[in-house]
């Protein structure tokens, strides 16, 4: 009888033990999330920028160019750490003569590192125009970076009374 | 030699307590999750479909409680991982709480409770994501979850 009851104690210290024992159990479940690059550009919109060259408010003064900042460029970017993109941009043809040409581009914060604003002579041919593009994106509407385009007089003796059109192309990709 | 016996069949018992968490979510984020065109951000809210998730507890305990958490093997603090309980399962229990969404973090935290059997409790995940995009990665891991007996 005592040994039935000592088995008794004991079993019931194990039982006891195992439910104070605050049994716990784990399982497990992954969660993957791939990223992929993203490489989009645009403009706020592709009319077309028209810049004249005036007379002057004063006769005898030099002629004068004009300017527009109406556009903006849109992009969205996802590159893996440590990586950039670069943009460029490439014109099809040199301005008209007895002018100069320039774009300048005004990146938002963390848009870029070409440092606020760059600006380019515009001429035939491909330009960076903004580096450092890294995973970033800057946003729709009224938002980008604005390209300012300024259409001076470089030589008045040299102006022809004459337009020219110039398509400016922009591309992002990869910085080699 | 019947002490031992005994004493040996309670330990196995308790180490026969089981959880099983079915399934694995990959999510895979790209332009086409863009909330619009050139120049905007990712879509900032993921969720996974609602039965992710299955957990299934031992069928040998009574009262139990579910804690979650996550290892991270590769993650970003931009992102915020939730989880949340849709249904009952098919258990012949009850299981309470942990419909709402709630934050997946690092140490366990309460997600639902019940008793008896829990038997393919669906769980649903989300994915929040705290900036407009992030680098090009494979992120992952690992939600734990622990069933405990009180």
């Amino acid at each position: 009888m005592k040994k039935l009851i000592a088995i008794l104690v004991i079993s019931l210290c194990a039982i006891g033990l195992t439910g104070m024992g605050l049994a716990q159990t784990t399982t497990n479940h992954d969660v993957v999330i791939s990223v992929g690059d993203v490489n989009i550009i645009a403009l706020n919109n592709t009319s077309d920028v028209t810049l004249t060259v005036s007379a002057p408010g004063t006769p005898g003064d030099d002629p004068v160019g004009s300017s527009d900042a109406t556009k903006k460029l849109q992009y969205t970017s996802i590159v893996a750490s440590g990586l950039s993109r670069i943009i460029t941009v490439d014109a099809d043809a040199n301005p008209p003569a007895g002018t100069g040409l320039t774009i300048e581009a005004a990146v938002p914060a963390g848009m870029g590192t070409t440092g606020g604003s760059k600006t380019l002579s515009l001429a035939a041919g491909t330009q960076n125009i903004i580096t450092g593009v890294g995973s970033c994106a800057t946003g729709t509407g009224a938002n980008g970076a604005t390209l300012t385009y300024t259409l001076s007089v470089s030589d008045k003796t040299a102006l022809l009374n004459a337009s020219t059109t110039i398509t400016a192309t922009f591309t992002i990709l990869d910085d080699a | 030699m019947i002490l031992r016996v005994i004493i040996i069949f309670f330990t196995i018992a308790s180490f026969l307590n089981e959880a099983q968490a079915q399934g694995s979510w990959s999510l895979t984020i790209d332009h086409r999750d863009l909330q619009g065109g050139p120049g905007s951000a990712l879509i900032d809210v993921y969720e996974s479909r609602d039965n992710e998730v299955s957990i299934t507890t031992d069928k040998n305990i009574g009262d139990w409680t579910v804690w979650v958490k996550r290892i991270d093997i590769t993650w970003t603090s931009d992102f915020r991982l939730s989880a949340r309980r849709t249904g009952p399962g098919k258990g012949k229990g009850t299981v309470g709480g942990g419909t709402a969404y709630q934050e997946v973090t690092m140490t366990d935290e309460y997600f639902f409770d019940g008793n008896l059997q829990g038997k393919n409790i669906p769980v649903q995940l989300k994915l929040n994501l705290l900036a407009d995009v992030v680098d090009s990665k494979i992120y992952e891991t690992t939600v734990v979850f622990t069933v405990t007996e009180p």
